[in-house]
């Protein structure tokens, strides 16, 4: 038995390498490394535990970006996912979530077009670079298949239903959802593994199929920049925070006191 | 065509405005081949298949060309945006009212319906449309008094017995329902668990664009269009975003961003209940139980005060000092990474680009050095206060007040001074 995951992943620029330019107070673009989004690791080592836990299980990944982000299609074969698709088009530049979510819904279709049902698909729960965490509840919605995000574990998992913890603001929800579905997973669900030595060969030997728009029977009119609902109209960079105040004294007692002052003049006390 | 975006070599001086300027850092600074008579050493490279064509770079190369004596440079990029024809468009005069989602939990409203509301009533007002708000849940009825004394001129109520606990599918078919029938100009929800996990569902079946975590929100009086501007990079970037041909525009909007509505006594609004029907909805999604956190904790993201640890804290009964001032202050205790990842404190108190965003009144950051990440999640906060070993240390030197000292010395000074001063 087992069953078949979709983990949807995007290659965004490294969180580590993330500088701020000391004399612009900007963000340092030149040289940016380019990595699996974090949340998105969780969701590969989520699917591949469920594997572990569900022989017969198959992992499949799929990625809509540039050439370049099949190095993160790979990474993801070497963590444990038995397969990967490469959704790449010029077409596909500059997608909103609402476009990006659609053109993955296409990708899951020729997936069960091409290797049979899917039963889950996994996403992290935002990205680092767009944080909108759209995405997940997005492709849910054009599945039309229920949903349920910042997922922080899966208590249990066969063919029919999943059984997860949702990390709210003031505590945990437990829901029941039949499958076919969608989740979105939050970072405290595990720790990502890294990859052996048996991973890194299966990933090197892989053979990524490249889809394009005519690949997955994609609307034209729904793809990319131009079918995307929104736009960027401006970016600009936040105005830089003033240097503060450093509050001096000869002892501890004589810092807090000034500080609390300080704090009591703003009335936060 | 597909869209197009390039840079005539010959006027590009290598300068980086542009790579500065690009909001998904798209484009690159490469070493430029040597040709004789071109003193410059770098060239932009613009990689077309990331690039969203928001003309940034574009604004930034021209804005130089008229600056400059040298006619000869800059004005470098081109770019020619794709006609997408056939696209149906909707008729934007047939969507009234700026919307908004009252969050419910446990039977209670959260205070963010208080803050939509507010900016609501700015926003109708430069449109000179009404302000509603929506309600759903189980018995929720009662707080209609409630939305409407602080500024909602309707509310729409969707009472139903399976609607108790938030089951994302369920409250995207009662809310989309409502909008194809009522048709809103702007719906706004807030940027909580709730309200980010159904709000982009929503959109994708109303069909329109929705913005996530917006912090500023404007309309534009003679477009009348929602100009909703978010952070991205961890906050190191701002972008405004538009939704043009869809309606309602959507966002999500970050908690704590704006003021609450105050309460006006005898505010006189419509009540409209609004009429499901249940059965085409698909169940297949039940709510089991819900598990309260353990303890008194207060949700980080809603707390006006906060005081955080980080490595410097050394260990779980290092927070004992933090906790402390967090109860002296009538705050909340949250962490940097280091200390969740050490299993000192839960994760659901990490702040920062893998944790949560908070915006207090007041944020205290104990023993915390500020990496970026962190500063991703807490730079917005009014007042930063930081107490670090380390005076050179990041979060020192960006906060309003900082402390050079050991938190293990100041922090129970700063309680006993404020116990001390309230009387204790």
């Amino acid at each position: 038995m087992g069953i078949h995951i979709v983990v949807c992943i995007k290659q965004t620029p490294a969180t580590s390498n993330i500088q701020i330019d000391p004399v612009t107070g900007t963000l340092k673009r030149e040289g940016m490394a380019a990595a699996i989004n974090p949340f998105d690791e969780y969701g590969i080592e989520e699917a591949v535990r469920i594997k572990e836990r569900l022989p017969g299980t198959t992992v499949s990944v799929i990625t809509m970006g540039p050439p370049q982000a099949e190095e993160s299609l790979r990474e993801a074969i070497a963590r444990g996912a038995d397969q990967a698709f490469h959704l790449t088009s010029r077409a596909f530049a500059g997608a909103d979530t609402w476009a990006t979510s659609y053109t993955l819904f296409k990708g899951i279709q020729k997936i069960m077009k091409e290797k049979g049902p899917v039963h889950l698909v996994i996403c992290g729960k935002q990205t680092n670079d767009g944080d909108t965490g759209h995405v997940g509840p997005g492709i849910a919605a054009w599945l039309d298949w229920p949903n349920i995000a910042y997922v922080k574990k899966v208590e249990s998992v066969d063919e029919k239903e999943i059984v997860v913890h949702r990390m709210m603001e003031d505590g945990v929800d437990v829901l029941e959802m039949d499958l076919p579905a969608v989740i979105a997973v939050v970072k405290e669900i595990n720790e990502p593994r890294v990859a052996g030595l048996k991973g890194k060969m299966a990933a090197k030997k892989a053979v990524i199929p490249k889809w394009n728009e005519a690949d997955i029977e994609a609307d034209k009119k729904s793809i990319g920049l131009g079918g995307s609902p929104t736009i960027v109209s401006k970016s600009f960079n936040p105005p830089p925070r003033k240097g503060g105040v450093k509050i001096d004294g000869a002892t501890a007692q004589d810092k807090a006191k000034a500080l609390v002052d300080k704090l009591q003049e703003m009335k936060l006390i | 065509m597909p869209n197009t975006i390039f840079v005539t070599k010959s006027r590009c001086t290598g300068c980086t405005s542009c790579a500065k300027a690009c909001p998904v850092s798209c484009i690159d600074m490469v070493d430029r081949p040597k040709e004789p008579g071109v003193p410059w050493r770098k060239l932009a490279i613009i990689d077309e298949a990331k690039c969203i064509f928001c003309n940034a770079c574009v604004e930034v190369c021209d804005k130089l060309a008229e600056k400059s004596k040298n006619k000869n440079v800059f004005h470098a990029i081109t770019m020619v945006k794709e006609k997408v024809e056939g696209k149906t468009t909707v008729d934007v005069s047939l969507y009234k009212n700026v919307w908004i989602y009252a969050e419910m939990r446990h039977g209670k409203l959260v205070p963010t319906a208080f803050e939509l509301l507010g900016l609501a009533k700015t926003l109708a007002g430069t449109l000179g449309e009404k302000v509603a708000a929506v309600i759903i849940g189980k018995d929720v009825a009662r707080h209609c008094d409630e939305l409407i004394a602080h500024g909602a001129d309707i509310v729409y109520v969707i009472d139903h017995p399976t609607l108790e606990n938030f089951v994302d599918e369920l409250y995207t078919q009662a809310l989309t329902d409502l909008i194809v029938k009522e048709k809103p100009n702007k719906l706004l929800l807030p940027a909580s668990t709730i309200g980010r996990s159904f709000g982009s569902r929503v959109a994708i079946a109303a069909n329109t664009g929705i913005t996530a975590d917006a912090t500023e929100l404007s309309i534009d009086p003679t477009t009348r269009m929602l100009h909703a501007t978010r952070p991205s990079f961890g906050g190191n970037l701002m972008a405004t975003i538009l939704c043009e041909k869809h309606r309602p525009e959507m966002a999500t909007v970050r908690p704590m961003a704006f003021p609450r509505s105050p309460r006006e006594e005898g505010r006189k609004g419509q009540v409209v209940s609004v009429a499901v029907d249940s059965a085409r909805w698909k169940q297949r999604t039940r709510f089991v139980r819900f598990e309260a956190e353990k303890g008194d904790a207060q949700d980080i993201t809603s707390a006006e005060i906060i005081v955080a640890g980080g490595r410097g804290v050394g260990s779980a009964d290092g927070f004992k000092p933090v906790e402390e001032l967090a109860k002296a202050l009538n705050g909340t205790v949250a962490s940097s990474r280091a200390a969740v990842d050490a299993g000192w404190i839960p994760y659901r108190t990490q702040v920062g680009l893998t944790g949560r965003t908070v915006r207090p009144k007041l944020y205290v950051a104990a023993g915390i050095s500020g990496q970026i990440q962190h500063l991703a999640g807490m730079s917005s906060s009014e007042v930063i206060v930081s107490i670090n070993k380390d005076p050179e240390c990041p979060l020192n030197k960006m906060a309003t007040l900082s402390i050079d000292g050991d938190l293990f010395e100041v922090l129970p000074a700063i309680t006993a001074e404020i116990n001390r001063r309230r009387g204790h």
